[in-house]
């Protein structure tokens, strides 16, 4: 047993003494990306590859319906400034490396969870440039606006397309707002008869997500919702018999609900 | 102890080393970048998703379960409503944004039921008519003054349990349970004297309660003969069916009453009478239970319905001319009548000589039979003209109300029948308990 202690002894003290390396936890972490090129170089999907997944997966809005591609991680999440847009919702500034600057960021570093009424509380819709979705978009035109769509953000056709053009039709298009909640800057969006505007507007007064997100992704994705619904099942009439020695009439004096249901409802992912 | 130790320090080595070996991040909300394509034609978001509770229900319902939740919450045929499109109608126009709605609205039932009512598509591709809401459904002559139950809507029209008058359609067409507190006079009094009404009062307050409890269900619609008139009128038919309390249960009871004779061609007073055919408003009481229903209501709240349901007493009891004697082609359901609307003067069904009145054995000489036909002014008339509506049905269910006549009343006769002269109290439903002397 002492002679197995001993021997171990040596091989360690050994074994320090020839290594000619340090060991360091964390390998990669001197590799530093280039960010002075133009838009985002850290590559988002290394941490969030299961949303990167999910995006891959289905072809529906933003993900590739309309043959350009889905939508890049900073499309969305480090929001360039949008014309059409109710302004109550403010544009960032984020920490960008381009060029021989650099801008520090402001409200956000790296990225920000945003309203999806961000983009889509515009006023118009519908088909901006007939037949030129594949187009020269900055090159030919854009470039002498003024301001410049997005304020320049964007001079590659790829990032027009991706959001605003459709090969299938081969038509470019503002984004669409979400309209009928009275939430977008058309003076038409009334909301008068939305039967979910209580839904949106109790999304917009939860801090879980953003504005109304929890309505519009409850909807419009296959993220798993559970709803605990409490609804009406009876009513109370009150009637009384109004009359007098030669006329009368039922008054209905009063409708109110009674009874309710409770129930859970699940939309499975 | 030490195996405590050791099973902590092993917990804390394995969780180091996931947290040290992990190199995802967690996303809270898994699903929310798998966004549901619309832009196909129709609507792709699932509603059925999260109301799987009301599209059972609707699988269970006797009327609509052929349609989709699109074709009612999503209905724009005569309301103007722009919803949110995915595909802009399949034009190539891109999105539609909604405006005065996104997803879906709270319809107004008569946005499909009324006008001359609307062409549907169903589930399966075929067109169906939505058929009118009759007298509701119409503008300028919304609901008539004759529809039974013309306040019940218009309340619900202006409260805001639901839209429209939603509450006043679902409370009656579907499984929607109610409960209905009624205030309404106790008993009246009154004298005639030579077929002239004097003394009249109407006394107290009854409050009757009912509650139809059904299973809730705003979307199990009910089909139109399961729709009860006597689960909201419990007091109607308890008079009918189970009678007076004091002093005891009697076979004659208010809201059925009796032509007012001695018998009939086979001396069944209750079911036959002079004229040769089957009571129309009286049943006997063996049949109560059975016969007090919605045919029975409809009879005298509904002739032009129960006319085209039961064509084959359409000349037994002349009921094309009684139902022009009427409203009843006006009313959605049910109509708010007086005994005149049939009985009165120059109808069908005016009052005539009793032919096989007692014929003078009260020393009247025959005038026994005539009863209060050919007054001046027409007794029923008088009544339906100088009281209240509410009032009228008692006021003539003092006398036709068999239970009140005197037995044994030998040589009196007359005192009623000829000269009519009554001392009458009358109780409102259920009890409809009633003294005539």
């Amino acid at each position: 047993m002492k002679r197995m202690i001993i021997l171990a002894i040596a091989l360690l003290a050994i074994s320090i003494f020839v290594l000619p390396v340090t060991l360091s936890l964390f390998s990669g972490q001197h590799c530093w990306y280039n960010l002075t090129a133009g838009g985002n170089q850290v590559p988002c999907e290394k941490c969030h590859a299961d949303v990167a997944e999910e995006m891959n997966a289905l072809a529906g809005p933003h993900t590739g319906e309309t043959g350009f591609g889905r939508l890049k991680c900073s499309y969305c999440h480090r929001l360039p400034p949008v014309q059409h847009r109710n302004t109550t919702f403010e544009s960032y500034t984020y920490a960008s490396g381009d060029g021989t600057g650099s801008q520090p960021g402001v409200e956000s570093h790296a990225a920000s969870t945003i309203p999806c009424m961000y983009c889509h509380s515009g006023d118009k819709s519908g088909v901006k440039h007939t037949n030129f979705a594949t187009g020269g978009c900055w090159g030919w035109c854009h470039h002498a606006d003024s301001p410049p769509p997005h304020e320049g953000r964007y001079t590659n056709d790829e990032d027009c397309r991706r959001c605003h053009g459709n090969a299938h039709t081969g038509d470019v298009y503002y984004i669409p707002p979400a309209g009928g909640f009275s939430l977008t800057t058309n003076a038409t969006d009334t909301g008068s008869h939305a039967a979910h505007k209580t839904f949106v507007m109790n999304a917009i007064s939860n801090p879980d997500m953003e504005d109304a997100n929890e309505a519009c992704i409850g909807c419009h994705t296959k993220i798993r919702v559970e709803s605990n619904f409490n609804v009406t099942s009876s009513l109370m009439i009150s009637v009384n018999d109004s009359y007098n020695l030669s006329a009368s009439y039922w008054n209905v004096v009063n409708i109110s609900p009674d009874g309710y249901i409770t129930y859970k409802e699940v939309k499975e992912g | 102890m030490r195996k405590r130790i050791m099973i902590l320090i092993l917990f804390f080595g394995v969780a180091s080393l996931t947290f040290f070996a992990s190199t995802d991040v967690i996303s809270l909300f898994a699903g929310q970048h798998s966004f549901t394509n619309i832009s196909g034609e129709g609507n792709q978001i699932d509603c059925v998703a999260c109301h799987h509770h009301i599209a059972n229900e609707l699988n269970h319902s006797m009327i609509h379960a052929d349609l989709s939740c699109e074709a009612c919450h999503r209905f724009n045929g005569t309301t103007d409503i722009t919803f949110a499109r995915g595909d802009g109608g399949g034009d190539g126009s891109g999105p539609t944004p909604g405006k005065e709605a996104h997803a879906a609205y709270t319809p107004r039932c008569l946005d499909c039921h009324g006008g001359t009512g609307v062409w549907i598509v169903n589930k399966t591709g075929s067109s169906v008519h939505a058929p009118p809401a009759r007298a509701f459904g119409e503008g300028e002559h919304y609901g008539s003054n004759y529809s039974a139950h013309k306040t019940l809507v218009l309340k619900a029209n202006a409260s805001n349990t639901s839209i429209g008058e939603n509450e006043a359609c679902l409370v009656c067409h579907t499984n929607y349970s109610c409960k209905i507190s009624y205030s309404y006079f106790y008993n009246i009094d009154y004298n005639i004297s030579n077929w002239n009404i004097s003394s009249f009062s109407f006394n107290g307050t009854r409050n009757y309660d009912i509650q139809w409890n059904k299973s809730g269900a705003k979307h199990e619609f009910l089909k139109l003969s399961d729709i009860k008139c006597t689960k909201c009128h419990k007091n109607i038919y308890d008079a009918l069916v189970n009678g007076t309390s004091n002093p005891s249960n009697e076979n004659y009871l208010t809201h059925a009453p009796i032509e007012i004779d001695s018998t009939g061609s086979s001396k069944n007073w209750d079911t036959d009478n002079p004229w040769g055919h089957y009571r129309y408003h009286y049943i006997p009481d063996a049949n109560r239970t059975e016969w007090v229903n919605n045919s029975y209501c409809f009879r005298c709240h509904n002739v032009n319905k129960y006319a085209s349901e039961h064509s084959s007493e359409n000349a037994t009891y002349d009921l094309g001319n009684v139902t022009e004697d009427t409203n009843s082609t006006e009313v959605h359901c049910a109509e708010a009548l007086t005994c005149a609307s049939c009985h009165g003067s120059g109808r069908t069904k005016e009052v005539i000589d009793n032919p096989d009145g007692p014929g003078g054995d009260g020393g009247g000489g025959g005038d026994e039979k005539k009863g209060h036909s050919g007054t001046t002014p027409d007794f029923v008339d008088e009544v339906a003209s100088n009281y209240a509506r509410t009032f009228n049905g008692d006021i003539c269910m003092g006398c036709h109300e068999a239970a009140v006549h005197p037995d044994g009343g030998g040589g009196q006769c007359s005192s009623c029948h000829k000269y009519g002269n009554a001392v009458v109290n009358i109780e409102s439903e259920p009890s409809g308990y009633a003294t005539n002397t």
